[in-house]
């Protein structure tokens, strides 16, 4: 494996190359996540409304309002809710998945199209097929209800179970999505391993709990990032389904950022609640970093 | 090369050569048949892989349905989707519904927008990917480290979540409803960075020591040496940001503001926003199939290709 990797940076005689070859895509880095990241902090420290007349230097007090306002804290309350309710389960299917497509059978191409595909589905339009589903009366959901003599329901109007709706709906599309990387991750285990377990008698829940899941370190630090990362910021749903409602009860975090920016004019809120995001999702990669890190063993 | 034989493994195996060592799981799955283990029945195996195809076969049919509902609403007739009879099957198969899709929503406008939106954004990011997993790969240089780490956080914090921000940034550009607008956070990609990275580095660093000693410049030496045996890495972040930007929506939803220049994401939830009364199911289950089948069709030709781009692009 060829890993005496780095070499002189002079020896194509100009010795900035390296920085050269950087330099178009860290502009483009800098102009839009570094810069911004910045700008934000800076903008959530103003007062900026329609009733302000100009940006007002107001320190953190932006910060104060938020938190001390309880749809705000609905908001984060849900947004925990959507990101742990739709990841950990997407994790615990898309392991599944893998543990049980990797091994040969005859319907696996079936089985590895119908999990995948709702990720290559743009989620305003699963979240439509899915409002269809949900709609009472003459979606699939109330017609499978009402054969079993139940129905009436209107999941997405229903303040109990509109974020319930949206994280099933998100966890069908997850899944599949992750199955990948774990299935990946699976072909990197070496069989001898399972091998020699097999033959000492250990039944196949056993050799998953005690060798794969374990060796599946690296692949479980990149799925938890991966997985926050990505629900963190999904609200396409909200435009075709629920809007933020019925009553903030799908009201999530970015959706809210959304709403204060072009709805209600707000800059410096919307700065401020921007920030609070960012920052959740870099304490959740370091923590991840850390935690998960100590306990694998990379090869390398 | 759309039907695969069982024993093959699940996943390319050039691509993944662990799994080719003669006790790796697939073969070692492959085998399963074979001579029982000590302390297990036959039986109960077959009993446990039974119980493994059927939980399998349910929830594969049950990942498909909102699918297959959706084909079938949009062919339906019109009146007949809210009839009480209407079960699974459309009772009048129609087109219309999608021919209406079409025209109400725009869609060809949106279609040829996503085309060059993703097109622009695929050629660019395929270049600046390429130099910076060069530069990260093979040169030492003072801080490295910390740039390294600044293509990190740009993963962990990505475009989306700074919609308020990277819109300030385009309104002060004058380059909000354009499509410059929709492409130019996404030209580099930390993400791509970091594969391109893995893949250069698996490069044999004497091929370059040669080219060197041949007079070659940098760029000869990534054109000629580089690229052409890294080029299964680059399709692969290649299918899978062609995948992200096709349905990508809020961003392109906040960057634009006329159908000018929206990409086909934003055209179908507009459709869907506008039909309020929630009456015209068929006409919107239409415009989401329009959206969807692209892509979907694709994948089913190229399932290997397309599987294994995103499983290679989690492997660290």
């Amino acid at each position: 494996m060829a890993t005496r990797a780095t070499g002189s940076r002079n020896r194509y005689g100009n010795p900035f190359l390296p920085y050269f070859l950087l330099a178009p895509s860290l502009a483009v880095l800098g102009l839009f996540t570094f810069w911004p990241a910045i700008h934000v902090g800076w903008l959530s420290l103003y007062r900026n409304n329609l009733a302000s007349n100009g940006p007002h230097f107001t320190g953190l007090s932006n910060f104060t309002t938020i938190l001390g306002d309880p749809q705000f804290r609905t908001v984060l309350f849900n947004t925990v809710e959507f990101v742990v309710g739709t990841a950990v389960p997407s994790m615990a299917l898309g392991l599944t998945m893998a543990l049980l497509l990797n091994r040969q059978r005859i319907l696996s191409p079936l089985y590895r199209v119908a999990f995948f595909y709702p990720t290559l589905v743009p989620m305003v339009g699963a979240a439509t097929a899915w409002a269809f589903i949900y709609t009472p009366q003459y979606g699939l959901l109330d017609r499978v209800l009402h054969l079993w003599g139940g129905g009436g329901l209107n999941p997405l109007g229903d303040p109990n179970l509109a974020l319930p709706a949206l994280i099933a709906l998100s966890i069908w599309r997850m899944s599949g999505y992750l199955m990948i990387f774990f299935l990946a991750g699976l072909q990197g285990i070496p069989g001898d391993i399972q091998e020699a377990a097999r033959v000492d008698g250990a039944s196949y829940p056993t050799i998953v709990r005690r060798i794969i899941i374990p060796l599946l370190g690296p692949t479980f630090v990149f799925v938890v990032i991966i997985a926050i990362v990505n629900t963190a910021q999904l609200v396409d749903q909200l435009y075709v389904t629920t809007g933020g409602g019925p009553n903030n009860a799908t009201n999530l975090l970015l959706w809210d950022i959304y709403k204060e920016t072009f709805s209600f004019f707000d800059q410096g809120v919307a700065a401020a609640m921007t920030v609070i995001l960012v920052g959740a999702l870099l304490i959740c990669s370091a923590l991840n970093a850390i935690l998960l890190d100590r306990r694998t063993h990379y090869d390398d | 090369m759309t039907t695969e034989s069982t024993t093959e493994p699940l996943l390319d195996t050039e691509e993944f050569p662990a799994g080719i060592a003669p006790g790796s799981a697939a073969n070692l799955a492959a085998a399963q048949p074979g001579p029982e283990r000590a302390g297990v029945s036959l039986r109960s195996r077959l009993l446990r892989q039974g119980t493994a195809n059927i939980l399998l076969l349910a929830a594969a049919i049950f990942w498909l349905i909102p699918l297959l509902w959706s084909i079938a609403a949009a062919l339906e007739g019109p009146v007949q989707i809210t009839a009480d009879g209407w079960g699974w099957l459309p009772t009048h198969p129609t087109g219309v519904n999608f021919v209406n899709a079409w025209n109400d929503g725009q869609f060809s406008i949106y279609l040829v927008n996503t085309v060059i939106i993703v097109t622009g954004i695929i050629l660019v990011q395929g270049v600046t990917v390429s130099l910076a997993g060069y530069a990260f790969a093979r040169f030492d240089f003072p801080g490295k480290r910390l740039i390294f780490t600044l293509y990190l956080l740009q993963i962990m914090v990505p475009v989306t979540a700074l919609v308020l921000p990277n819109y300030e940034t385009m309104s002060s550009l004058h380059l909000v409803d354009t499509k410059w607008a929709i492409m130019l956070p996404y030209f580099a990609s930390g993400f791509g960075t970091f594969l391109m990275r893995q893949a250069f580095r698996s490069v044999p660093p004497e091929l370059e020591d040669a080219a060197i000693l041949d007079g070659a410049a940098w760029w000869q030496t990534v054109r000629y040496v580089y690229l052409p045996l890294t080029r299964p890495s680059l399709a692969a972040f290649a299918l899978v940001s062609i995948a992200f930007h096709w349905n990508d929506f809020f961003w392109p939803l906040i960057a634009t503001n006329s159908s000018a220049n929206r990409p086909i994401s934003v055209g179908m939830a507009l459709l869907t926003a506008s039909q309020e009364s929630g009456t015209q199911w068929n006409l919107i289950m239409a415009g989401v199939v329009i959206v969807v089948l692209p892509l979907l069709i694709v994948f089913l030709i190229f399932q290997r290709a397309f599987i294994n781009s995103f499983a290679r692009s989690g492997i660290k």
